[in-house]
């Protein structure tokens, strides 16, 4: 071998044994100069990423700060933040040490944190830096930064409603201030040695609250801004045992008040702890919940026509209970005052066509039918018009310009041809045209304006009334002509908004509608 | 040359060789897939369930397509302004010789059964409806891969993009 070939082959082999030390090296210590177990810090609350971090390489924004007299590597607070995406600017930031001792910072901008810091070292672990801030505020040995929300929101955290109130909006951040542990037991075992037995038990260590615990805090004044409007009971012995729960996929729960809620980092989940079941990010609970549903659409359609009786269903899209009762009672609706009073029934969640409609025609929630939100379209179950088809019963489903949900059916689209502005009037000739057919065993009618009108107007505007009424007499020339049952139901109701209305959230102008049914009497 | 170059040499070859096979199987997949989309990325026209074209991507690129904008307002996003590539839907139909004047609807469908319907008037309104291919100079995707095309019916004039049809696969005239 020449030498020069034995030089660069030595050369080679110093560089791959000098770079697996320096790798080596660089996995057995951290950045600090320290080594080691680094314990885990938990970023919680009203976010939309909860962060737990148990390394330093989490982010590439560390830099040096002169603190005390010594140079320390830190990352700012701020660069953390925006790890997490808090839901608001405007917050109370909470730093809890391991040891119990606790700060909060109030904070509605960015700027009231430029100069928070967060650094790590062996001797205070991790340690908020606060140099903007009274000096009590820094706290060693944090193990979790809980983020919450001053100002609630209803499209955020917990709601909890009545079927005529909304009460309570509570959020993660704001539910981990009042939760407690509940030790879950998760098995016993034992072991038997020097003539003694030796048991132990493993448990799962919850943070939960229940339905109480939010009343009580609430009463006391101790969570700021969580209650949407007043007046709600003083606690939950005002209320009957029943309620429902919702979750974020369409899970729907008739349960009774015995289960608690769990906190999990940002959200808050149900734990039923009767079935062992938990519904994860729970979105709202319906107090005293009414006994009807939009799902009973399914179930009573079939149950007539398993008696060979007629069915048609008409959808008021975009019309809620509280609408229905304000229209009563002003004369905006005087044939529907004519017929038995509604019963108030509870919509499904999200409270948008697409899971309305899927639940009528389902007769399950969406997390059975597989559709909860305006992005899915497609049942993962039948619907009721495969159950027709199996019957040998003829169904129509008349419809505005969008087919919303995938059937098994085509459904009949319509436009607005004569340029009225709505096409509701094209949808009421067509469903004449199917009545006067004689052919059908169910048929099904979408009107859309009431819900147009509430988006652009508000929910019980002026504008929007005068379209129930015209709703309201669609309603009695189509009872005029039908020979059966019909059914008046809608998919979810409406809010107002600044900019007129809107419907998709937990709240009792979404989630409750009127719910009609009643033999038609065909004018001779 | 030496027996030891020899073996050196042959080493480092049967190395680079291995690596070029690794790479070359992580993008068959790939290359499959494309194929497959550009054989599936067909729109139907009919009529009363008679065919009255049938459009794949390369006939849309022979008409011609050319860059217009819409703005995309999702219910979990704020309205935004994108440049869509492809085509005026009434030149499309027009180079098929297809008047819509001769129809009052057309009805668009998409391969998760999404139906939305179109006054012929809306159809022949300039600068209105388009079927796009590609979003600010990429490639709309298909259902599986996250996207919403191959193509993609738009209504510049939808201020909601309510009426928009990702993946659309037919146009039913009436």
């Amino acid at each position: 071998m020449t030498k020069i070939r034995k030089k660069i082959i030595i050369s080679i082999i110093v560089f791959i044994i000098f770079s697996a030390g320096a790798a080596g090296g660089y996995f057995l210590f951290d950045i600090t100069g320290n080594e080691g177990f680094i314990p885990s810090l938990n970023v919680n609350g009203d976010l939309n990423n909860a962060l737990t971090i148990n390394n330093l390489d989490f982010s590439d924004k560390w830099q040096t700060l002169d603190y005390n007299g010594k140079k320390i590597n830190v990352i700012k607070l701020e660069d953390l933040l925006n790890l997490a995406e808090p839901l608001s600017q405007d917050n109370i930031i909470y730093f809890i040490g391991e040891d119990g001792r606790a700060s909060a910072i109030y904070t509605d901008s960015r700027e009231l944190v430029e100069e928070s810091y967060i650094s790590f070292n062996n001797k205070n672990g991790w340690e908020v830096i606060n140099l903007a801030y009274p000096v009590n505020s820094n706290i060693k040995r944090i193990n979790e930064i809980v983020v919450v929300m001053k100002e609630n929101k209803t499209d955020f955290g917990l709601n909890i409603i009545s079927p005529l109130k909304n009460l309570i909006n509570i959020t993660p951040g704001q539910a981990g201030l009042i939760t407690g542990k509940y030790f879950e037991d998760a098995g016993t075992s034992s072991k038997s040695g020097n003539g003694n037995n030796y048991e132990s038990t493993v448990f799962s260590v919850r943070q939960t609250f229940n339905l109480n615990d939010i009343f009580a805090v609430l009463n006391s004044g101790e969570i700021g801004s969580a209650r949407i409007e007043s007046g709600y009971p003083a606690d939950i012995d005002g209320f009957q045992d029943k309620i429902v729960i919702y979750g974020s996929q369409g899970q729907y729960r008739f349960t009774d008040t015995a289960g608690y809620f769990e906190l999990a980092h940002n959200s808050i989940n149900y734990v039923d702890p009767v079935l062992d079941e938990t519904i994860e990010n729970v979105k709202g609970v319906i107090m005293d919940p009414p006994a009807a549903s939009i799902m009973d659409v399914y179930h009573d359609t079939t149950g007539l026509i398993s008696q060979d009786k007629k069915v048609m269903l008409v959808i008021t899209d975009g019309f809620g209970y509280h609408q229905y009762r304000y229209a009563i009672e002003n004369g905006y609706a005087p044939y529907l005052s004519s017929l038995p009073p509604a019963e108030m029934a509870t919509s499904v969640y999200e409270p948008v066509s697409n899971s309305g409609l899927a639940a009528m025609f389902t007769g399950k929630p969406g997390s059975e039918s597989g559709i909860y939100t305006r992005k899915t379209r497609e049942p993962q179950i039948p619907t009721i018009f495969g159950y027709l088809f199996e019957k040998g019963k003829k169904a129509r489903f008349i419809e505005g310009d969008i087919q919303i949900i995938k059937l098994e059916t085509d459904t009949e689209l319509h436009t607005d041809l004569n340029s009225s502005g709505t096409i509701d009037d094209e949808i009421m000739e067509a469903a004449l045209s199917a009545i006067s057919s004689n052919e059908f065993d169910f048929i099904a009618v979408h009107f859309h304006s009431i819900d147009d009108s509430g988006h652009d107007y508000g929910d019980i505007s002026k504008e929007t009334m005068e379209t129930i009424k015209e709703i309201d007499s669609y309603i009695k020339k189509l009872a005029s002509t039908w020979t059966g049952k019909i059914i008046i139901t809608s998919d979810h109701g409406m809010h107002a908004t600044d900019e007129g209305g809107s419907h998709g959230e937990l709240r009792f102008e979404d989630m409750i509608v009127p719910y009609i049914i009643f033999d038609s009497i065909p004018e001779k | 040359m030496k027996k030891r170059n020899i073996i050196i040499i042959v080493a480092v070859t049967v190395v680079l060789l291995i690596t070029v096979g690794i790479f070359t199987y992580l993008n068959a997949g790939n290359v499959g897939e494309k194929k497959k989309l550009e054989e599936e990325a067909i729109i139907l026209i009919k009529s009363q369930d008679k065919e009255l074209a049938r459009i794949d991507m390369a006939l849309l690129e022979k008409t011609g397509i050319k860059d217009f904008t819409a703005n995309l307002d999702t219910s979990d996003s704020e309205a935004q302004k994108h440049v869509y590539s492809g085509i005026f839907l009434n030149e499309l139909l027009e180079s098929f010789g297809i008047d819509i004047n001769e129809y009052s609807t057309v009805i668009a469908k998409a391969v998760d059964g999404y139906t939305v319907a179109f006054d012929a008037a809306e159809v022949v309104q300039p600068d209105n409806i388009y079927i796009a291919v590609k979003m600010d100079g990429k490639d709309l995707g298909t259902k599986s891969t996250g996207g919403s095309g191959p193509y993609q019916l738009i209504v510049t004039k939808d201020a909601f993009s309510q009426r928009w049809c990702k993946f659309l696969i037919e146009l039913e005239l009436k």
